[in-house]
């Protein structure tokens, strides 16, 4: 395999695998790649296209070579793309990675948006993702059990301990050690390196909270030397527009090629997953059902086990697809939760400011990542409006010229301030865990269709009182952290995010203890289908604040490993 | 990238491989052909933006506006980017100000004195300060200051007021331009580390992504 390419389609008499991963994102590559190393014949099934992760990369074009000098064709995303276009990581060159909003559409309850960003390539997300990886702990495993929310979740921090220490050592993970317990460390390359106004605020955060707040390099699965035959970042900055040094982790530079590697991976791409094939005879899945996105011919596969690693809502709304006469509400949903319990991240509050001083300085190189707090409010001691906790991301740079673009002026005085280096400012945004709750789901809309004739997913999810609370916590300790640290003009923001809009979807087909109010087992395992295993967001009992891509990794590995022993013993 | 022959190859690619493809010829026929070009940038609105581009980033020792190719972009921008009713109110306002200048200046904007026309273009830097600060024009809840980016961002002073997007366009021309990011303390070529404490010399045009 070449990077991204798919290798030969399928033959008739080759339709059988070992495994079938649906998916080739963050999840679906680690589940190739453990598959595959197991010696497990592994098929990987794509909805979206081949590409060239190397040749293909777009983040060196500079922007006057860009459509409208950066700012993109607006027309053609207002046509094709009016939802995917409001993601962070959408912009003029990226745009190729996200998908065609006229065929892949979904609907929404009125009054209750959603924003539903999906990629349209091999390597999903993992491509636009942004490269933020935290360790969960067993504040965040044990939160539902506390709080008497949700389910609790069957695994706790030492399960995954091991999985995490795996999937760092491949991936590579920079980051700064700090001993908190609610945020264990990793195995981390260097951090990467603060500004001087991000050193003085950390410092002067530690001394005003006497650490219990801790600004922290943010811990990005981007590599700060080499590693693994991969370069280390040089600060071009455009990550979400590809990598061709392949420098930060996606599937299509590191876990796919790894596959490959053992030969026995095969990547289909453009291939729409439409059913899960189950044998009520047999009490098993046999394999998939799908459709060739471009010539439109029905495709079969076969298989003795099925990863689902579609992202939540594609794994979801395939189960919910793949109804039977044994699984008349959809697949593995005898306890009714596929679909349930829709979570994200909220985000929108923060504060900015600016900071006087370090005039001599200035960054050179766009460093593609900012400082971090780690979660700290119900770590020990109870909130009073709110269960769960936030973390804060960003950072501080100098003012440039884009930060002229709405200001008056003329002539030489204006130029000057175009080409020399403003002040220093410093913006920062939390993203807030979300409960899980029942009503917040997803479902099939009852008549519309995708391009491809595929019932489309409907939402009806929103924020709870909870997550409206937390939310003006946010900005309220967002804007003391920065006054304490001596800032001036701090503004505190909020105004939420629309659910989805932190493209962090999960908990549609959670793990717990009981068949009754869970879909999957600590392993991501079926309840219900012994060989069938779902490891992308949909898997998560609960939303802690920590983005979560390394957990589905590590989640992903150790159900890989886990699977394949039943294989070995038979009992698959 | 792959060589392009014909029209099939041109089909082949996709829209803003076309457009790349595109700013690529104009740079190679030159502004004059582009100038001929039908659009909404007439030639006389052409030299009245010119003119008010030349005012608000001039060329010093260093590339101005109109080096950095502002009035070819603005072309692409009115007749591909922005709505119709928004490039009816870029080309309303440059006609506009091109006969007030001969009304109060008795010649056109681009022809008169730079030291004349500029009180002109104050006022209409006064009418953006006075639209930005009314009510309208305040969000119901503060947003944060990465929320609009770029296209966002170029829309919502459309949206304000014609002489904000002509700005917008200005300097976005100006600081995207290759010949200012290759120019003295540019930022292209990358300069491939991360130096957060580098010390300031000289000028600096800022981020390019």
């Amino acid at each position: 395999m070449s990077g991204g390419h798919a290798t030969a389609g399928p033959t008739a008499a080759a339709r059988t695998y070992d495994a079938i991963v649906v998916g080739s994102g963050m999840s679906g590559g680690w589940a190739a790649k453990e598959l595959c190393a197991r010696g497990l014949r592994t098929l990987v099934l794509e909805a979206g296209r081949a590409w060239d992760p190397v040749a293909d990369a777009v983040e060196h074009v500079p922007p006057w070579e860009q459509p409208f000098r950066g700012l993109g064709d607006r027309r053609r995303a207002e046509a094709r793309q009016p939802v995917q276009r409001e993601s962070v990581a959408f912009d003029a060159m990226s745009r190729r990675f996200w998908a065609d909003d006229v065929e892949h559409p979904y609907t929404h309850a009125d009054g209750r948006p959603f924003h539903y960003f999906r990629p349209s390539h091999v390597g999903g997300k993992s491509v636009m993702w942004g490269r933020q990886v935290y360790r969960l702990s067993d504040v965040d495993f044990t939160a539902n059990l506390r709080d008497g929310v949700g389910v609790d979740w069957p695994i706790r921090a030492a399960d995954l301990a091991p999985w995490y220490d795996r999937v760092e050592r491949f991936i590579g993970v920079s980051g700064q050690a700090e001993g908190l317990p609610h945020l264990p460390d990793g195995v981390f390359l260097p951090p990467m390196a603060m500004t001087p106004v991000e050193r003085h605020l950390r410092a002067r955060v530690r001394a005003a909270y006497g650490g219990e707040r801790v600004v922290t390099m943010g811990r990005v699965a981007m590599l700060t030397r080499p590693h693994g035959g991969r370069s280390a970042c040089h600060y071009c900055g455009p990550c979400a527009r590809g990598c061709s040094a392949r420098a930060y982790f996606s599937s299509p530079n590191v876990t796919l090629p790894a596959a490959a590697a053992t030969g026995r991976l095969t990547l289909r791409p453009r291939t729409v997953v439409r059913e899960l094939v189950w044998n009520a005879r047999l009490g098993r899945l046999t394999g998939v059902r799908a459709v060739d996105a471009d010539t439109r011919a029905e495709l079969a596969f076969d298989a003795r086990l099925v990863f689902l690693c579609a992202g939540a809502i594609e794994s979801a709304r395939l189960l919910l697809l793949s109804a039977s006469p044994t699984f008349p509400d959809g697949l593995a949903n005898g306890s009714g939760q596929v679909g349930r319990n829709v979570m994200d991240h909220i985000k929108g509050a923060g504060a900015s400011a600016r900071f006087d001083g370090w005039e001599d300085v200035a960054p050179v190189g766009e460093r593609p990542n900012g400082v971090y707090v780690p979660p700290f409010r119900n770590v020990s001691a109870r909130h009073p409006d709110f269960p769960r906790a936030y973390a804060f991301q960003g950072g501080a740079r100098r003012e440039g010229w884009r930060d002229r673009l709405t200001e008056g002026g003329f002539g030489a005085a204006f130029k000057r301030r175009l080409e020399t280096p403003g002040g220093w400012t410093f913006s920062w945004e939390a993203r807030g865990e979300m409960l899980p709750n029942e009503r917040n789901r997803m479902t099939l809309h009852p008549t519309r269709v995708d391009a491809w004739g595929v019932p489309v997913a409907h939402f009806d999810v929103a924020w709870g009182d909870a997550e409206l609370a937390m939310h003006r916590d946010m900005a309220r300790t967002a804007a003391e952290m920065l006054e304490a640290a001596g800032a001036r003009d701090v503004r505190a923001f909020a105004r939420p995010s629309v659910p989805g809009g932190t493209n962090h979807e999960m908990g549609t087909a959670r793990m717990g203890r009981d068949p009754r109010t869970s879909v999957l087992d600590g392993f991501g395992r079926a309840h219900e289908v012994p060989n069938l295993f779902v490891t992308d967001g949909a898997c998560m009992t609960s939303s802690p604040c920590q983005n979560p891509s390394l957990t589905y990794m590590a989640v992903t590995a150790r159900a890989a490993d886990h699977a394949v022993r039943l294989l070995n013993r038979r009992e698959l | 990238m792959a060589r392009v022959g014909g029209a099939g190859a041109l089909a082949a690619l996709a829209p803003d491989e076309l457009l790349a493809l595109g700013a690529r010829v104009h740079r190679a026929i030159g502004d004059s052909a582009a100038e001929a070009a039908p659009g909404a940038l007439t030639a006389a609105r052409r030299r009245t933006a010119a003119a008010a581009m030349d005012a608000i980033i001039p060329r010093t020792d260093t590339p101005g506006a109109v080096d950095a190719g502002g009035p070819t972009f603005l072309a692409a921008m009115l007749d591909h980017w922005f709505t119709p009713a928004e490039r009816d109110g870029i080309t309303g306002g440059l006609d506009a100000l091109d006969a007030h200048a001969r009304a109060t200046l008795g010649t056109s904007f681009a022809a008169a004195d730079p030291a004349r026309r500029l009180p002109l273009l104050e006022a209409l830097d006064a009418e953006v300060a006075s639209a930005r600060a009314a009510p309208a024009a305040r969000p119901s809840a503060p947003a944060g200051p990465l929320v609009r980016r770029g296209a966002g961002a170029a829309a919502d002073q459309a949206a304000l007021h014609w002489w904000a997007a002509f700005r917008f366009v200005t300097v976005w021309a100006w600081g995207s331009a290759r010949v200012v990011q290759e120019g003295v303390g540019g930022t292209w070529p990358m300069p491939g580390r991360y130096d957060p404490d580098a010390p300031v010399r000289l000028r600096r045009a800022g981020a390019a992504r």
